[in-house]
């Protein structure tokens, strides 16, 4: 059970995004995929679930190569997947528990829950992930331009959560939050991950949340592999790119340290 | 319009021509409460806007038609007919059309657009749901069934207004008008006028999605798709209209 990519490459147009890339993530980890805008991250989570196809060589999940699947088995797979976006991406027509139960009626998740799920029981299991992460019921007839950003993003979690994926995908979780709900969501990754199992691909521009919980770090740059290491490996790291990601984690955790001191 | 935009036009029209069918034999559950909500946004909240707009459009024409009767002829006794034709064939399906295109056809690029860049899309799809069954088909049934109402009501306003001016300025009584009126009406024109309804409640919607599944970018993105999204649709209209013309007086 793993996510292997083999010498993927992925153009748009003539600017190469992704050259010849081949890593795996292993069952269970949480991985970091660091690096700078526009070097590929999003697209090569994207390239996991077949919203986007790579040009050459292909990813293969739990050993189906994923850009090789017809609509049908591609469903299948995509059943064992969620992704949280970097926009909490939820209906806005839809409350925040017909968001969160919206994954629980699809024909998707029938094909791995052929009992269909009655409201009061659709209603449980929504109770249950929004305390997962940290939400109430009492907001469950709320809309969500009427929750805050951060808790948008829980609910997000949420409906990801809903339908029991084996892997979670993170597309910048954290972008344009503050930093006392980026360290919520960051503990809450930490979280999902070792009390469900779930093997989780967070992308992230934060180096500081990446060495408090990943397992694995891998830094993209120029469509390339720059480092694939644990934490410890990464504080170690000579290459220029990654000890600038780590000055910039220290800067900032020297900034905090000083405003509590003051 | 980019090949993009020609290819999804493509597979939008397809797969609701598909979904149309399996809907028709009863394979797929018709989702009644999307369509009713989708009725209410393109069809009763535009109502208002294409009321008043028919409403005086219905005064400027009669009055136009029946001052260029006057010069030419000096009689006004084919105003009636002129004008109810004129009506019931061009003037009460176009701008009604014109104005759905301006007003929900916007809206919906726009709602469909930044979706599209808030990653909605994507999230649907990954939940299993196919975004064009899921967003398109309730808009296509609904644009149809607006499209083909509206045209009713804004004839019958347009010939009210019409009908006011000429009892008004030319001393018609109000039989006298509507019985001329009745007589250069005929079924194939109401027939024509129905169907040209059906066709542009059907195109403008599919136009409309499929520009915001092109959304690109930001805030700009959206501008751009709803822009672009307005013009097509305008022109496809126009050309549309010409050709559907040109058919009926080649059939009827």
């Amino acid at each position: 059970m793993s996510i292997r990519f083999v010498n993927v490459s992925k153009s748009f147009g003539p600017r190469k995004i992704l050259q010849n890339i081949s890593f795996e993530i292993l069952k269970g980890e949480i991985l970091f995929i660091l690096g700078k805008s526009g070097v590929g991250k999003s697209v090569t989570l994207k390239q996991i679930v077949g919203l986007m196809k790579p040009d050459e060589g292909d990813i293969y999940l739990d050993g189906a190569p994923i850009s090789k699947l017809s609509l049908e088995e591609l469903a299948v797979i995509r059943s064992q997947c969620g992704m949280v976006f970097q926009h909490p991406a939820l209906l806005d027509s839809l409350n925040v528990f017909e968001n969160v139960a919206f994954g629980l009626g699809t024909p998707q998740y029938m094909k791995t829950h052929p009992t269909l799920l009655s409201q009061e029981a659709k209603k449980s299991v929504v109770i249950d992930k929004l305390k997962r992460v940290h939400l109430t019921d009492s907001i469950l007839e709320r809309f969500p331009p009427e929750i805050s950003h951060g808790m948008q993003k829980r609910t997000s979690i949420a409906r990801t959560l809903a339908p029991e994926p084996s892997y979670i995908l993170f597309d910048e979780p954290t972008t344009g939050l503050d930093p006392i709900t980026t360290r919520a969501i960051t503990d809450l990754i930490f979280e999902l991950s070792r009390e469900l199992k779930i093997t989780s691909v967070v992308v992230s521009h934060d180096m500081a949340c990446a060495l408090s919980i990943a397992d694995r770090i891998l830094v993209l740059d120029q469509g390339e592999i720059l480092a694939l290491g644990t934490p410890e490996e990464m504080r170690k790291s000579k290459i220029p790119l990654i000890v600038d990601f780590l000055s910039e984690t220290l800067f900032q955790e020297d900034e905090i340290t000083q405003k509590e001191v003051k | 319009m980019t090949l993009e935009v020609v290819l999804l036009l493509k597979k939008i029209t397809l797969q609701m021509m598909d979904i149309f069918q399996k809907t028709l034999l009863g394979q797929i559950p018709l989702r009644k409460s999307e369509i009713v909500q989708a009725i209410v946004s393109s069809g009763i909240e535009t109502l208002p806007i294409i009321s008043v707009s028919t409403a005086f459009t219905g005064l400027v024409v009669t009055n136009e038609i029946a001052w260029h009767l006057h010069e030419s002829l000096q009689s006004v006794t084919m105003m009636p007919g002129f004008t109810g034709q004129f009506v019931v064939r061009e003037l009460g399906i176009a701008i009604p059309a014109l104005l759905i295109v301006a007003n929900s056809g916007a809206s919906t690029t726009a709602e469909i657009g930044t979706m599209k860049i808030t990653d909605q899309i994507d999230a649907l799809t990954l939940l299993g749901i196919d975004p064009i069954s899921f967003l398109v088909f309730p808009r296509f049934i609904a644009s149809m069934i607006s499209m083909s109402c509206l045209i009713v009501i804004s004839v019958f306003i347009t010939l009210i207004c019409a009908s006011a001016v000429a009892v008004l300025k030319y001393h018609f009584t109000v039989p006298e008008y509507f019985n001329a009126t009745v007589h250069f009406i005929h079924p194939k024109d109401l027939v024509g006028a129905l169907i040209k309804g059906v066709v542009f409640g059907a195109v403008i919607p599919i136009i409309s999605c499929a520009y915001g599944f092109q959304c690109k970018g930001g805030a700009e993105g959206v501008g751009l798709a709803t822009t672009n999204s307005v013009v097509t649709s305008t022109l496809t209209v126009i050309c549309l209209d010409f050709l559907l013309t040109y058919l009926f007086t080649l059939l009827f």
